[in-house]
């Protein structure tokens, strides 16, 4: 008896003390602990900790913040950001990442409900992301609510023909960056190439996910692919039409069967999977057709790097800003959010102009200087041109922001080889593009999500064969028109056509 | 009556214990997530949760059947099944009898390690195998063809041939496993049947039909109507990795599975989704009422229930 008396005064004493050891002692300041989510590319940041630590040492004095960084592949995103909000875990600045192509949105999440409204809040806290933001702000708004920050970065893009430098050089022809061709020119380039080259050999990099129609034949697509579209990429008209029936689609599907009869496309196009970089490294290609700034001016740079050669841009169309290609990455605040004052009033932060010790934005896309980036050159301003810290790249880096999303990303540090002229450039570069008469308009489709699905999968059918002139115009074309028809294109470009007339009138 | 009952209880009880944590997995893998249809009626708002949000009632469902694809996704899942749960029931059953004929252990247990081998790998491994024989390019058989003066065949673009093509990719993954459940029942059947037929004078080919068949037959039916029960679902991998998501494959190679998933990929809309799980499960449902059903009549000790 005594013994078991004994063991249970024991266990008691043992559970008390587990409960005393386990419980946090309350925080003393009301020091706010943010979580945030921070977009990877899959690898692991052994950096992270000092990151955070070099941030709150900025932001603990200043607004009372804390962060602790929640590193999430991008690919990752849009999955683990739904099932964490359903199941109430706390996020508190969550990253929404479109990537200008329409890989994730904002009606993905604010249709059920998971994102606060921000307006007041950005009224309140916002002045510096306002004054950054300029015509991007829009991007954030579902009609008259604001529900997310777009991060500042390139608006638009321009469509062009990158191709090999070697190859061209060896073929004798040379092309200026900075001049708009005509596609002609293009098709010169691509049949002497062929004609060099010879069987095995082709002009065209394709791969099955890499459409070209849109880059040949440049739209506003309005948010979504499956909504109906503008044509001439909306700097014109504003007549919302189904732009696989216009003739300029037509004229663009011919070409490309041409382009697959030539022999310039892989007749196993529509089941490569890799994608454009890693087919010219083969050595059996000449270039790609690409929206140019899909990843910046300095996206080119990257490629160089990843393809290991020097490549020429050929431009055929101006560069032009629509709310798909615009949208890149956006900042929101979900429902599950404790402080959103605070979080707003970080989130600023990163939009302010600072200088470099005190610059948050700085530090979340590139680190810490000495551990992850050495400064090779400061413009007068304060921005900076860094490099890595030696033996180190861009995949080994202890920490890396990788995705530009941080705050104002035309003026965080950017690396070599781009140089202060090119810097310029960036910075500037959304003042000096043409936009879309709709641009920070999207298609409201809350009421159209099973037509749209069935649209995706008609788009999902024929996209490939059609864009890569696999099969004759003559014949799938119309099908593909009739099916789309049937899944209920017509009624949904309708109402687009009417919710973007209200719009329009609102903008004025 | 009731303390007979009671005694039978007490005395089954050591068992009821042996299957508790089945008992305890099946809850909560199998029953608990059961209140998740609820949202296949409902239209999500995290803020008020499952239980509180919005009935819609069918809306949910109109995605799967707003199109003339609806049909053919059907069609195509069904189909694929009926063939897989007919034909690949056949062949297992057959090659596990002809693996029981083999006299070496040593090279009953070779082959079987082979057959196996192919459902251990990925099946995005398998869709570069399958690359590596039908590219266009550099593939393995349009090389033959054009060796011996033929044509290339555009095989990711032409429909005609991947019915065969997935059976025949669905076979070589899979009997490797189907078959070691009628194996080991074969396994099990007592040597004198056999000793004894062979005696009298059977051959082997009247042992199979008269001793193998009918002793392994309630095995064949259980693994029948528990197929049967998936009929509306399809292995993802298979349809979705094997002809490389070719839009113009899909007529033949969609199910509902690999519609689902590309109409809904971009959009992560949870009571859509659940929507098409509750329609396959109510499908296979129904089919697993229906077979249990008719093997009532035809045998009935062989029913499930």
């Amino acid at each position: 008896m005594n013994k078991k008396i004994v063991s249970s005064v024991l266990t008691a004493a043992m559970t008390l003390g587990l409960a005393a050891g386990s419980a946090v002692p309350a925080m003393a300041d009301d020091t706010f602990n943010l979580k945030m989510q921070i977009v990877t590319f899959g690898q692991e940041f052994s950096g992270l900790e000092d990151v955070e630590e070099a941030i709150n040492a900025i932001t603990e004095d200043e607004i009372g913040v804390t962060v602790t960084l929640d590193p999430i592949a991008a690919w990752d995103l849009p999955s683990t950001s739904a099932l964490a909000i359903t199941s109430n875990e706390e996020i508190d600045l969550m990253c929404i990442l479109p990537m200008g192509s329409n890989m994730d949105s904002i009606s993905n999440y604010s249709t059920k409900n998971m994102l606060l409204p921000l307006n007041d809040l950005y009224e309140e806290y916002g002045q510096d992301i306002h004054e950054c933001l300029g015509e991007l702000e829009k991007l954030g708004y579902t009609g008259e609510t604001m529900y997310a920050v777009p991060a500042n970065y390139y608006a638009a893009h321009g469509c062009s023909f990158v191709a090999l430098t070697s190859e061209l050089e060896e073929l004798g022809f040379s092309f200026d960056e900075n001049q708009i061709y005509t596609l002609e020119d293009v098709e010169e380039v691509m049949a002497a190439y062929k004609e060099a080259k010879g069987d095995g050999y082709y002009s065209i990099a394709g791969y099955a996910d890499g459409d070209i129609i849109p880059i040949l034949c440049p739209t506003d697509d309005l948010g979504d692919p499956a909504v109906g579209s503008l044509m001439n990429g909306g700097l014109e008209d504003t007549t919302v039409v189904n732009r696989f029936a216009t003739d300029e689609y037509r004229e663009a599907y011919d070409r490309v069967r041409e382009y697959y009869n030539n022999g310039y496309i892989n007749p196993d196009v529509i089941s490569i999977t890799d994608t454009w970089p890693t087919l010219l490294q083969t050595g059996h290609y000449l270039g790609a057709f690409i929206g140019t700034n899909a990843s910046g001016l300095d996206g080119i740079l990257v490629n160089e790097q990843s393809v290991g050669q020097d490549l020429t841009i050929i431009r055929f169309f101006e560069d032009f800003a629509t709310t798909s290609i615009a949208s890149y990455g956006l900042w929101a605040i979900p429902v599950t959010c404790s402080e959103p004052e605070k979080t707003m009033e970080f989130l600023n932060m990163l939009y302010q102009k600072r200088d470099l010790s005190e610059n948050v934005a700085a530090i979340l896309s590139c680190g810490l200087e000495g551990e992850t980036y050495q400064i090779v050159e400061t413009l007068d301003d304060g921005r900076i041109i860094v490099d890595y810290v030696d033996g180190v790249d861009r995949m080994t880096s202890p920490y890396g922001g990788q995705v530009p999303i941080y705050g104002d990303e035309l003026r965080t540090p950017k690396y070599t080889p781009i140089d202060a002229e090119m810097f310029d450039e960036i910075s500037n570069y959304n003042n000096t593009v043409k936009y879309s008469k709709a641009f920070g308009y999207a298609f409201d489709a809350t009421n159209y999500v099973g037509q749209i699905s069935a649209i995706n999968n008609v788009l999902q059918t024929y996209r490939a064969q059609l864009a890569w002139g696999t099969v004759d115009v003559d014949s799938v074309l119309p099908q593909f028109i009739s099916e789309l028809e049937a899944a209920g294109l017509d009624q949904i470009i309708e109402a687009n056509q009417e919710q973007l007339d209200e719009w329009l009138a609102n903008q004025e | 009556m009731t303390a007979k009952k009671k005694n039978r209880f007490v005395q089954c009880l050591p068992f009821y214990l042996m299957a508790l944590p089945g008992i305890i997995y099946l809850i909560c893998n199998n029953f608990m997530p059961l209140y998740g249809m609820l949202l296949a009626f409902k239209r999500l708002d995290v803020r008020k949760g499952i239980f509180g949000s919005d009935w819609v009632g069918f809306d949910n469902f109109k995605f799967l059947f707003s199109s003339k694809t609806a049909f053919t996704i059907i069609r195509n899942t069904i189909l694929y099944n009926l063939a897989f749960i007919i034909l690949g029931t056949a062949i297992a059953v057959a090659l596990a009898i002809l693996l029981n004929e083999i006299r070496s252990k040593k090279f009953a247990k070779f082959y079987q390690s082979v057959l196996l081998i192919p459902y251990l790998i990925s099946w995005v491994l398998a869709s570069y195998l399958a690359y590596a024989f039908l590219a266009q390019d550099v593939g393995l058989i349009n090389s033959v063809l054009r060796f011996f003066g033929g044509q290339n065949i555009n095989w990711y673009s032409t429909q005609k041939y991947w019915p065969f093509i997935l059976f025949f990719v669905y076979m070589w993954k899979g009997v490797g496993y189907m078959l070691i459940i009628y194996y080991s029942s074969i396994v099990s059947i007592s040597a004198e049947y056999f000793e004894a037929a062979t005696i009298d004078g059977a051959t082997k080919w009247q042992q199979i039909k008269s001793i193998t068949l009918p002793l392994i037959k309630s095995t064949v039916i259980t693994m029948v109507i528990l197929n049967l029960g998936r009929i509306a679902n399809s292995d993802f991998g298979l349809f979705y990795q094997i002809p490389r998501n070719s839009g113009a494959l899909y007529g033949v190679t969609q199910t509902i599975d690999v519609y689902v998933y590309n109409a809904l990929m971009n959009n992560n809309d949870f009571a859509m989704s659940a929507a098409a799980a509750v329609f396959q499960s109510v499908v296979g449902f129904v089919f697993i009422l229906v077979a249990n059903a008719v093997v009532k009549r035809v045998s009935k000790q062989d029913a499930l229930f």
